[in-house]
């Protein structure tokens, strides 16, 4: 009997990644921004049956973003010209198994599919000549912030199918549902494959101070000035008296 | 030590923001000074959007003012009545200035907008105090001091509503310190400053009043001005961070009293010298981030209003 559960259980994953072809998790689901919060990393990690060539897309949560150019007016460098786009990911991330890279590969399907960092689908709320320029400003600027990251080599596989990828996390990663996607590379098109959900919230205090900001501003206005009036009040009596 | 800040949304050292407190604090307390002309500029230099530094600064900055209220009523150096002529100016220019401000930042002019205001605000009080003080050292020097004429007569003292402030021995129009109280409290929206820096020589050479009661009845405008500030920009932006106003807070307190201290032993002439310059050197980064040729000349600016 024993023998039996021992069997059936380790089947079970079998016959699911068989199913799937492919089976992953996420070491955590979760991402909580902490008052002490400066960043996290995480391992997404599973396996594939065919040992094909992997990509890993992780894509954050959608914002309407204006993008602004500075252009000198009179001597000084002000915000002129601006282009609007509707929904821009705050955070994405590509990964990619080490010989979709060393081919070059990779370029190609970045390209055709439009899955890089530098190829993402960004439509301007009103397309112009301009659009084209501001779309390249805009990934250049998130990925230097570290938001958007185009690392291809970085999933490890082994040849049994086990793969890992480790995930950073900025900072400024914005508060949402994510999603983690996982495409098997097959006859040089991504397929999608398994996909889980990321949620990345503040907790804690900075989540209370947060939500009392947005939902009880009045409120929260009163508490900020009432704790500075005494924090001001207590300085200088303390001091006073010593 | 890292602390995520949870309205900025960065994550700052935790030690750097106590040092900034401490270093602006004990500026204030060496000459007397709000110290926010400093702060605001600096906070948006290490990352803290502008408005998120305008707002928290408006915070710090109630702390500050009581502290220095509260010792001048001690002293009776406070005109109310002139301080509540002012404040209700200050409030009216406040609130609109936060509405300004509100308007400016969904046009993205407000960054240009504050360091045009700091560059022709520092550049000219800055060139102000320093010839100013250079000039009484020399005096001083001399030592031939001469006194100036009690009243002079300008256009300001023909306004009408005429009102008596008996602590400043003044028979002025009350258009006067509300229109002074109010452009003020413009600029502490829009610069996130207490704006000490104009209405002290406002109240001194427009309004003519003692300057022993002007230190005390500016601080008490200010006091109110910031609160004003503090409350609308929760209310409407949501750009007050408690958290990073609290830890410069905690700072500043210790600045300002080490500060007042060092002003004492100081000789006070050579180090509005110094100020002057501080001043003009702050005004010279700021007018040089406005002309110099950006490396990267776009920015970007999320919505994060519900989608």
């Amino acid at each position: 009997m024993q023998m039996l559960a021992l069997i059936l259980s380790a089947l079970i994953p079998l016959t699911f990644a068989k199913a799937q072809q492919i089976a992953t998790d996420l070491s955590s689901h979760e991402i909580e921004i902490n008052a002490g919060f400066d960043g996290a990393e995480l391992l997404l990690f599973g396996h594939e049956g065919n040992t094909e060539d992997i990509l890993v897309i992780v894509k954050g949560p959608e914002f309407s973003t204006t993008v602004r150019r500075k252009e000198r007016v009179g001597g000084i460098w002000v915000n002129k010209t601006e282009v609007l786009f509707e929904s821009a990911p705050g955070f994405y991330f590509v990964a990619a198994t080490p010989n979709l890279n060393a081919d070059g590969r990779i370029e190609t399907i970045f390209a055709e599919t439009g899955l890089g960092a530098r190829y993402l689908g960004l439509n301007a709320k009103t397309e112009t000549n301009l659009s084209e320029t501001f779309r390249g400003a805009l990934i250049e600027l998130k990925t230097r912030a570290k938001l958007y990251s185009d690392s291809p080599g970085t999933v490890q596989i082994r040849p049994d199918g086990l793969f890992r990828v480790k995930i950073p996390f900025p900072a400024s990663t914005p508060v949402g549902t994510y999603s983690v996607t996982v495409y098997q590379v097959v006859d040089g098109w991504p397929v999608a494959g398994a996909s889980t959900p990321l949620a990345v919230r503040k907790v804690g205090f900075s989540a209370y101070v947060f939500d009392l900001a947005h939902n009880q501003p009045l409120i929260y206005g009163i508490i900020a000035i009432a704790i500075a009036l005494s924090a001001g009040w207590l300085g200088g009596l303390a001091f006073r008296r010593s | 030590m890292h602390v995520y800040l949870p309205i900025a949304e960065i994550s700052v050292d935790i030690f750097l923001l106590i040092g900034l407190g401490a270093a602006v604090g004990i500026l204030s307390g060496v000459f007397g000074v709000g110290g926010g002309f400093l702060m605001t500029p600096l906070l948006m230099f290490i990352g803290v959007p502008p408005a998120v530094a305008v707002g928290s600064g408006a915070n710090l900055l109630v702390a500050t003012s009581i502290t220095g209220v509260l010792a001048h009523w001690r002293r009776r150096s406070v005109d109310f009545k002139m301080g509540g002529v002012l404040l209700v100016g200050g409030v009216i220019g406040s609130t609109i200035g936060v509405f300004l401000f509100q308007k400016l930042q969904s046009i993205g002019q407000v960054d240009v907008v504050i360091g045009l205001s700091y560059v022709v605000f520092l550049g000219v009080i800055g060139s102000l105090m320093f010839f100013e003080s250079v000039r009484s050292i020399a005096r001083k020097r001399r030592g031939t001091a001469q006194r100036g004429k009690l009243h002079t007569h300008i256009w300001v003292h023909g306004l009408p509503f005429k009102m008596r402030f008996h602590k400043s021995r003044l028979y002025v129009s009350a258009l006067l310190p509300l229109a002074v109280g109010a452009f003020v409290g413009l600029l502490a929206a829009i610069m996130g400053v207490g704006g000490g820096f104009i209405m002290v020589p406002a109240m001194i050479y427009l309004i003519g009043m003692p300057t022993s009661v002007v230190a005390g009845t500016s601080l008490f405008q200010i006091l109110f001005v910031v609160m004003n500030v503090t409350l609308m920009q929760s209310w409407l932006n949501q750009t007050v961070d408690i958290i990073l106003a609290v830890l410069m807070l905690v700072g500043s307190v210790v600045g300002v009293q080490l500060g007042t201290r060092l002003g004492n032993k100081l000789p006070g002439e050579q180090f509005r010298v110094l100020l002057a310059v501080l001043v003009l050197a702050t005004c010279a980064g700021i007018l040089f981030e406005l002309v110099a040729t950006p490396n990267f000349p776009y920015s970007i600016t999320i919505q994060t209003g519900m989608k």
